[in-house]
């Protein structure tokens, strides 16, 4: 039996558009994993929180409101203090450039923008669990 | 993961008992293990079902009376299971998003879980994974079905109480005698009770109750008639009543001793499940028994009934 990846698919903050993030959980759903979406205006704390009761192996976190370089780190902090260094953290949304080497520096496995394909996000959540 | 795993979750760390279910839920060697440990550890908790169709609001009743058992001071454990899909064997698991009142409350614990194929309303792995919560000190494990429809009864073989939930106009009187959900309920509920229709849906399941619809319990000495509640989230007092009558049942439940009743039918589901298991496994894969094959193209060219080739089975097992 192949283990399914676990995937928490989150929408932390203000930002109230989640077409894109609940595009993604059906493709990911479609490809095999297992999707539990948060709904909407999660706190990082709620993210974590959720992450950590689901044991999930992967967390998508979809921003669109711009708040993304505070909402991130804290998202990253709170599940290394909850021992789970191991989940990788994907991210999709309006994430402009400039920003993307911060985010990977604290930890983010790739950066979405729109447009992205859903296809490559699959294979990139494939490829980091089988590299684990 | 550490060697102290299970003594972790005993002293009621939640990442161990989290890294346990999943071992629990995926049925892994490693799980069987950790499962063998806890089980000494469990018999205290109380589980309960929740069913009823879809749309019937049951994330939202499940979100409203883990709120008020955790005010009673309990510890309240959600497992809450949606369809996966057929084809890709993946899910999405939406029932958290009805529960973020629970955030915050640390003596309460949702875990979402995939059908994984299995038909009935639960995963396979539904019973263990609420005993997993029991060994660790959980007072109440509520267990939220898939809620597909009619034939979601499996529920009734687990959990010590069992809720249905119906929302308004879910049709005429002919369609609430149909066998199968309505005859599990120790509770009926008619949910969203501020929409209309809502007292002619509690009427008419009120009469199907009256006409002698099987319950669960018919033993004169041991009935107990399903209450009929209307609750609606807009209005808190009607889930305090489901509390109410859900506290009745199992006091009932422990008066007539039926507890032991109760749990000794879904060991034996358990029991049956792993031996259909190890079934499955030993004597219908192909893989593991050549004989299958060739006993079944018999079957296919019409040189022995299924019948026959069960038997051919059974005394192949018997000769290993």
């Amino acid at each position: 039996m192949t283990t399914k990846i676990r995937v928490l698919i989150a929408k932390p903050g203000l930002d109230g558009h989640d077409r894109g993030a609940k595009v993604v959980a059906r493709a990911l759903r479609d490809a095999g994993m297992e999707v539990i979406y948060t709904g909407l205006r999660q706190t990082p704390d709620m993210i974590a929180e959720a992450a950590l009761q689901e044991d999930v192996d992967i967390v998508g976190i979809s921003i669109l409101s711009g708040a993304h370089l505070t909402l991130i780190p804290k998202i990253k902090e709170l599940l290394s203090r909850n021992g789970q260094d191991q989940v990788k953290i994907f991210v999709g949304g309006i994430i402009p450039d400039e920003d993307v080497p911060t985010l990977l520096g604290c930890g983010v496995m790739r950066v979405y923008g729109p447009g992205a394909s859903t296809q490559d996000i699959i294979k990139d959540i494939q490829d980091s669990m089988s590299n684990a | 993961m550490p060697d102290t795993i299970i003594e972790d979750l005993l002293r009621g760390d939640r990442l161990s008992l989290s890294r346990v279910l999943s071992e629990v839920d995926k049925n892994t060697e490693i799980g069987a293990d950790y499962f063998g440990r806890l089980y000494p550890y469990t018999g205290s908790a109380w589980i309960l079902g929740i069913t009823g169709p879809p749309g019937s609001g049951k994330s939202t009743l499940v979100n409203q009376l883990a709120l008020k058992f955790a005010r009673q001071g309990n510890k309240v454990a959600i497992i809450a299971i949606d369809p996966s899909s057929p084809y890709s064997g993946g899910a999405i698991l939406g029932d958290r998003v009805r529960m973020r009142d629970l955030y915050g409350q640390p003596d309460i614990f949702i875990r979402s879980v995939s059908s994984s194929g299995h038909l009935g309303g639960l995963s396979n792995s539904t019973l263990r994974m609420a005993k997993v919560f029991d060994a660790a000190k959980f007072d109440i494990v509520l267990i939220e079905t898939v809620g597909i429809g009619q034939n979601e009864v499996e529920i009734a073989t687990l959990a010590h109480s069992t809720v249905v939930v119906e929302a308004p106009g879910f049709g005429d009187e002919i369609q609430a005698i149909k066998a199968g959900i309505l005859e599990i309920a120790d509770i009926l509920v008619v949910n969203k009770a501020d929409l209309p229709g809502a007292e002619r849906t509690a009427l008419a399941l009120q009469n199907v109750i009256d006409l002698g619809h099987p319950t669960k319990y018919t033993d004169p000495d041991t009935f107990w008639a399903p209450p009929i509640l209307k609750t609606s989230s807009v209005e808190p007092e009607s889930v305090d009543r489901l509390v109410n009558e859900l506290e009745k049942h199992r006091i009932f439940l422990e008066h007539h001793d039926l507890i032991d009743q109760i749990e000794s039918r879904a060991n034996i589901n358990e029991i049956k499940y792993e031996i259909e298991k190890w079934l499955l496994d030993q004597i219908l894969d192909p893989a593991s028994n050549p004989e299958f094959a060739r006993i079944l193209e018999q079957v296919q060219n019409k040189t022995i009934t299924p019948r026959k080739a069960s038997e051919l089975l059974i005394a192949w097992m018997r000769s290993k």
